[in-house]
């Protein structure tokens, strides 16, 4: 009986972790997991399968988007809390969207809606810090940004890199953080709205047939070996997994031709509308499509301290058109259920309208909408006070819809990931799946 | 009676000094009952120190010591264990059967008062050991109070106890007692021949040498009357003395609201920003974040939301308070028990009025944590930290129970709520205590027990080796060895002027035989006005030079911004006076182009932070709003800092892309709490006395940039290291805080002090850092410091920085740039102008200029880079227009010369044997100029040449 191994644990296995894979057993850990668990010693440990979200589309609305002029109107509220516009009906019975999102009202019978999202830190790049990481900021450590993340759990699906920037890396936050750099995201480096639009480099220089590449790949290889045997370091495995991205791009046309957005006909391209927020969507649309993990795109800038009108009128008309666009175009395509598009930014703006006619940072209470991927349709998750102060019920933290995004993956964010230092690290600190949006 | 008869029995064998017959005998014996008497013969008494005290350090003193004190008893002093508990005395010198602590250990395990409880009863030859000790009389050694200590730790005492100790030092080194409740702790630490630390506080004897004077509990020493006497500690051959004086020993000191009350607040975790702290409060209760606005704080608990916070009539269910020990509902938790001193502050505060503090009192203004430094080897060993608060009256407080600590790398040493530091894994940490508005830090290092090291005796080149060996001796790492002469002019060419050395350099290097010749090579190298250039363009990043059409900078300024900061570099004018011609000048943004960094940014307090940012590589942005959270500085730091750029004024010149910029002898800006302006102060210095009128950026200048700024030098200092290491001894190097210490602080501090004494003079420090042995390491690791990132026992590999990378390749593909407003030809790093850059250099992150801020040169690789080498023109255009292939065949070269020419011109060496022998056959010979091409593409793509190493 002593020496039965199924009864034997590791001696660094404490009680503490033991119970902890209880636990987790109870929420349907199999028995191979528990091996892998303990495998990587004190670390916890999930395997990462492919959820409902099969790849996701972040669209990232930098400068901090006021909920009250978007997806939160307060239409009974005294005028210097309303704003300057008026709100309008919605496809979901008895929800109101500011009159700013009258495409988007159309298909909120397919998207989520949450109003209570709050958190702490109403400067910009501590807010995109929070949507980008999962993490408040720590003077300490670097984390990664959820696309990495990504990036690190899954890697490249169909040739194509597993994690892409439109038009190019947003923020210092979207980066690997504490990860090797190799899972950096791509950063197209060129924007899908201009005319002449094309992601460099993906393909062979004239004269240089597929042979010759071959021949060059090895000659590099050649070259190359010396040096790899006497050094080792993060940068130069980072450099050495990006050719060997750039070489499955380069040898599949599908892969490539993800990224070229003159396939797509006028008429789509009208649809989504022909300007920044419309061909960066449409430019998602086909990545995720083609086999892109995760997408990140931004458009705009919502930092409306001053005449929150006018600001809206130049910016809020293209997302809303695209916006609405990229769902039901999703959904057209059945690809609906298996991406999940989320549409935030680092905070919302302060519930009434101050002297420039505009709205300060804030961060208590702003909107997020979820859609498709494993979310649920037409629905307002949460809401906020009358006056848009704080979150009424069923306040959203940015913990919470980490771990939400990242359940609807297949990763539990519960997983620790190792930082430097050997300092095991969660994907997401203490945050909970919210089963009420899920599907 | 035959219990009584077996017991005597197992005891009379115990004193056998046998173990073996112990163990055999153990199932005969018959454990004790209460009330039995016990007789024994008389031996000799064991000793306290080797065998009595790990007995009761591991197993009793846990709930009977200071922390916890079961059944009223505590047996970490004599006094104490004579006094004992609620059962009586728990031992009687001497007498075995009056020794309740014998009669408990003898206790069968499951008897409900058989201790140590809960099973983890003594071994027999414990338990014997301790009633022989009784029995001799209980011997304890003079002025020893015993701590609590695992087996782990017991293990690490009785290691160190075989080595030597070289000195002793006693944390404070001297003590002021000024109150009638003042005390102070007192830790002792010895170091050890290896330079290993470790506290010794309990293993010591203490005593006041006067008890009139003051006394001695807990390790802590209380007044009692005026006067003046010492402490006398000894540990093992070691004594010192300690002058500790007493003034007001009968007074007592007043309650305040700032002294005593915002600390608990700070201590409590109350006013963080994730609580009460936070900008809209927390549950309708705000407090200052950590406690920047006392008298705000004081108003919003005794005025606001009427008077419901405090309760005077019955202060102790203020709801402050009741919020706090959780007796109502808190969203935080209970924070602190009835029991606590902090329950204390806050209801003796209440009780007395939960007044205002009187304008005169004393402030705090500065704090010491102690020990200053530490390295404690062995998982489990442990060194209580302790805290004195120094305040504007002269006296002290040992403030250490009002203290946060933090530490910022758990893994090696953790430091829990009192201040107790546990090591753990290999390594360094840096240990964070935060009172008041100040926070201070030492080094902890870590190492394992008894490794195997021994120092090695290296060379050293200059100052920099020696402390960075220094360094390392501390962390037991040996360095790497030299590098080759090629790699070494690869490296210092492309860090001093950004390119490669051609085919004679390197000839001539390498067929120099004198000792000297790398330092020669350094010499010549740092003539060469591409070392300007390299300095110029990073200046031009710290400076944002850039056209901005909204911020009103034409290209015409730019360029003459450009040409100012050049002329200034090349001439080696020394960097203090390029910073106060900056920072004071006034005039015409065409005429006086030093005043187009009073153009580039518009916003004075922006203004300030790139001030702090740049030239002393502190960010203190987040003060503007509120007491920097991970640093030292106030809001009120902030607002004095920025009273200096308040006085700023700009007027159109006479051509319209001019701007003016001059003094206005008059405007403030408020402090955003009172909305009064804050009288100029330097950062971290004193307030001058300015007269009215004068150009305060005249004053500020001269601080600044002189030895009276300790940050200035510093943080110059570690922007040359970063440059030629890849990191900065402070990483990043304009994240200077606290809580980002210096990797190597004496280091740091040396730099600074020479490059003072060198006036500035910037290239004298150049050519010591690339004098120094450190630099000149290979970055082939050993067993020891292959996982050393931050203390430069070795070289490391870097990426080649954009602007560098791109005149590289076109240096060894002999092509040539073209940029906007330069000639043809030109270099990246010559360009002006921070607008002009091509698909190349922002690919691999050239700085934007758009902010101060060092991390817009980005070093990261990323799959466009790989692409772009792979498929850009770039390369495949390069090699073409170059023609240097074609060439080379036409020259009459053969192959294997030309893959030599190419080998040196990207490696600067010559290709390997196998590396020739597998190339060579790899040229098909009717088409010669397109397989030499592509060999030439793989040098370009291969990490060798991407890297500097």
């Amino acid at each position: 009986m002593k020496n039965s191994p199924c009864f034997e644990f590791p001696s660094h296995f404490s009680r503490r972790e033991f119970l902890h894979v209880g636990l987790v057993g109870g929420l349907g850990l199999t028995l191979a997991d528990f091996f892998r668990f303990k495998a990587h010693g004190a670390q916890k440990y999930y395997e990462s399968r492919e959820g409902k979200a099969k790849s996701v589309i972040h669209i990232y609305l930098p400068g901090g988007m006021a909920h009250q002029e978007s997806w939160d109107p307060k239409p009974y509220s005294p005028l210097e809390y309303r704003g300057p516009f008026n709100s309008i009906p919605t496809k979901i019975p008895g929800v109101r969207f500011s009159e700013n999102f009258k495409e988007s009202a159309k298909i909120a019978d397919k998207i989520t809606v949450c109003r209570s999202m709050t958190h702490g830190e109403a400067a910009h790049e501590r807010g995109t810090h929070n949507m980008f990481t999962g993490y408040r900021p720590s003077p300490a450590t670097s984390f990664p940004s959820m696309g990495s993340v990504v990036s690190h759990e899954f890697g490249s699906r169909r040739n194509l890199p597993p994690y892409v920037c439109i038009p190019k890396v947003p923020n210092e936050f979207a980066g690997s953080g504490y990860l090797s750099s190799s899972f950096g995201p791509f950063g197209l480096g060129s924007d899908p709205a201009d005319e002449n639009f094309k992601v460099r480099d993906l393909t062979l220089p004239d004269q240089i047939c597929d042979n010759r590449f071959s021949k060059r790949k090895s000659l590099l290889n050649v070259v190359d070996s010396h040096f790899r045997k006497l050094e080792k370091s993060d940068a130069l495995g980072a450099m050495d997994k990006f050719y060997n991205d750039a070489y499955s791009l380069i040898s599949s046309e599908e892969a490539r031709n993800a990224f070229d957005l003159s396939k797509e006909s006028d008429k789509l391209k009208e649809r989504y509308g022909r300007n920044e927020a419309g061909q960066r969507m449409l430019l998602s649309r086909r990545l995720v499509e083609s086999g892109v993990r995760f997408v990140s795109m931004t458009y705009g800038g919502w930092d409306m301290h001053q005449n929150i009108q006018a600001g809206f009128e130049k910016h809020g008309p293209n997302l809303d058109k695209a916006f609405a666009a990229l769902i039901s175009d999703l959904d057209d395509r059945g690809l609906l259920d298996s991406t999940l598009v989320m549409l935030s930014s680092e905070f919302g703006r302060t519930p009434k309208i101050n002297k420039d006619n505009g709205r300060d940072h804030y961060p208590k209470v702003f909107s997020v909408v979820l859609a498709g991927g494993g979310i649920t349709r037409g629905q307002v998750y949460g809401s906020s006070d009358a006056f848009a102060t704080a979150p009424e019920d069923n306040p959203l933290s940015v913990e919470d819809l980490a771990t939400t995004v990242y359940d609807r993956l297949g990763i539990v964010a519960d997983k620790e990931l190792m930082a430097p230092g050997d300092r095991p690290m969660e994907i997401v600190d203490g945050g909970k799946v919210i089963n009420e949006i899920c599907v | 009676m035959m219990r009584y008869l077996g017991f005597l029995l197992f005891l009379n064998l115990a004193s056998m000094d046998d173990a073996s017959k112990l163990e055999a005998s153990a199932s005969n014996t018959v454990p004790l009952k209460k009330g039995d008497s016990i007789q024994l013969p008389v031996t000799k008494s064991p000793d306290f120190n080797r065998e009595v005290r790990p007995i009761l350090e591991s197993s009793c003193i846990s709930c009977h010591g200071i922390n916890e004190q079961k059944g009223g008893l505590r047996l970490d002093t004599l006094s104490h264990s004579l006094r004992g508990g609620e059962s009586g005395p728990s031992i009687v010198s001497g007498e075995i059967r009056d020794s309740i602590l014998l009669e408990r250990i003898h206790l069968p395990s499951e008897d409900m008062e058989a201790m140590p409880p809960e099973g983890k009863s003594l071994s027999d030859p414990q338990k014997k050991i301790l009633s022989r000790w009784i029995e001799n009389g209980a011997n304890w050694p003079d002025g020893v109070q015993l701590k609590q200590f695992n087996s782990q730790q017991l293990s690490l005492r009785e290691k160190a106890d075989k080595k030597e100790v070289v000195s002793l030092v006693a944390y404070p080194q001297a003590i002021a007692l000024d109150a009638k409740q003042d005390f102070q702790s007192l830790i002792l630490v010895a170091k050890y021949a290896d330079d290993v630390t470790r506290e010794v506080t309990s293993e010591s004897s203490l005593k006041v040498e006067d008890s009139k004077i003051a006394s001695l509990q807990d390790f802590t020493l209380f007044p009692v009357k005026d006067g003046k006497t010492k402490v006398i500690a000894r540990f093992k051959d070691q004594k010192i003395e300690i002058p500790l004086s007493v003034r007001g020993a009968l007074e007592e000191r007043p309650i305040s609201f700032k002294l005593d009350v915002m600390p608990v607040f700070l201590k409590a975790g109350c006013n963080t920003g994730s609580c009460h702290g936070s900008a809209r409060g927390q549950d309708r209760f705000m407090l200052s974040l950590f406690g920047y606005d006392p008298e705000g704080d004081h108003h919003r608990i005794t005025r606001e939301q009427g008077t419901r916070r405090v309760n005077l009539a019955l202060p102790e269910e203020s709801m402050l308070v009741e919020k706090a020990i959780g007796a109502v509902p808190h969203t935080g938790g209970k924070l602190f028990g009835k029991e606590s001193k902090h329950w204390s502050t806050l209801v003796s505060w209440l009780r007395k009025g939960a007044l205002k503090d009187s304008e005169n009192i004393a402030k705090p203004e500065k704090i010491e944590l102690f020990p200053t430094s530490a390295l404690l080897e062995g998982a489990g060993a442990t060194q209580q930290m302790s805290v004195l608060a120094h305040y504007s009256d002269g006296t002290t407080r040992d403030v250490t129970k009002l203290t946060v600590f933090q530490s910022n790398n758990d893994l090696s040493a953790s430091v829990d709520d009192h201040g107790l530091v546990t090591a753990g894994k290999r390594g360094e940490a840096f240990i964070m205590a935060r009172f008041n508005v100040f926070t201070v830090g030492v080094q902890v290092v870590v190492i394992p027990e008894q490794l195997e090291y021994e120092r090695p005796k290296l060379p050293t080149n200059n100052y920099i080796d020696s402390l960075v060996h220094d360094k390392l001796h501390k962390l037991r790492i040996t360095p790497s060895g030299l590098c080759s002469d090629e790699v070494f002019i690869r490296r210092v060419f492309l860090d001093i002027i950004g390119l490669l050395p051609n085919q004679d350099d390197l000839n001539d290097f390498l067929e120099d035989q004198t000792p000297d010749k790398r330092s020669k090579l350094i010499d010549k190298l740092l003539e060469r006005k591409e070392f300007t250039e390299i300095w110029v363009m990073k200046f031009a990043e710290l400076l944002q030079i850039q056209t901005d059409d909204n911020q009103g900078m034409s290209y015409k300024s730019t360029l003459l911004y450009f040409n100012w900061l050049k002329d200034r570099i090349a001439n080696n004018v020394p960097m203090d006076r390029i910073v106060k011609e900056l920072l004071t000048s006034k005039g015409g943004t065409f005429v006086n182009p030093a005043t187009n960094y009073y153009q580039v940014v518009k916003d004075n307090l922006k203004i300030t932070e790139n001030v702090a940012q740049v030239f002393m590589g502190m960010r203190i942005q987040c003060a503007q709003c509120h007491n920097h959270p991970f640093d030292q500085w106030t809001q009120d730091d902030y607002y004095s800092f920025a009273s200096f750029f308040s006085q700023i004024g700009r007027k159109r010149g006479a051509d319209p892309r001019e701007s003016i910029i001059y003094s206005k002898k008059s405007g403030e800006i408020d402090h955003p709490v009172h909305k009064k302006p804050m009288p100029a102060k330097f950062l971290g210095g004193d307030a001058p006395n300015i007269p009215k009128g004068h150009d305060r950026r005249e004053i500020l200048a001269n601080w600044l940039a002189s030895p009276d700024n300790p940050f200035f030098a510093r943080n110059l200092a570690n922007v040359v290291w970063a440059h030629f290491f890849g990191q900065g001894i402070i990483e990043p190097v304009d994240d200077v805080r606290i809580s980002n210490p210096p990797s190597n602080p004496e280091l740091l501090d040396d730099l600074a002090r020479r490059f003072t004494q060198y006036e500035y003079d910037f290239k004298k420090l150049v050519r010591d850092v690339c004098n120094s042995r450190t630099y000149q390491l290979s970055t082939q690791s050993n067993l020891s410091n292959e996982d050393d990132l931050r203390n430069f026992s070795r070289a490391h590999l870097r990426r080649l920085r954009a602007e560098v990378m791109l005149d590289v390749i076109s240096q060894v593909t002999q092509t040539r740039n073209k940029f906007k407003g330069l000639p043809l030809g030109a270099k990246a790093i010559q360009i002006a102008d921070g607008k002009i850059s091509n698909y190349f250099l922002t690919t691999f992150g050239r700085a934007t200029r758009e902010t101060v801020c060092s991390c817009e040169v980005e070093m990261e690789p990323s799959l466009s880079q790989a692409l772009h080498l792979m498929n850009g023109d770039t390369t495949n255009n390069r090699i073409k227009q170059g023609k240097l292939v074609t060439e080379m065949i036409k020259d009459g070269m053969d192959d294997s010369q030309i893959l030599d020419d190419l080998y040196t011109r990207c490696y600067s060496r010559k290709p390997n044997q196998e590396e020739k022998k597998v190339l060579l056959s790899s040229i098909d010979q009717d088409a010669k100029q397109q397989s030499l091409e592509d060999i030439f593409w793989a040098l370009l793509n291969s990490k060798e040449f991407i890297f500097n190493h």
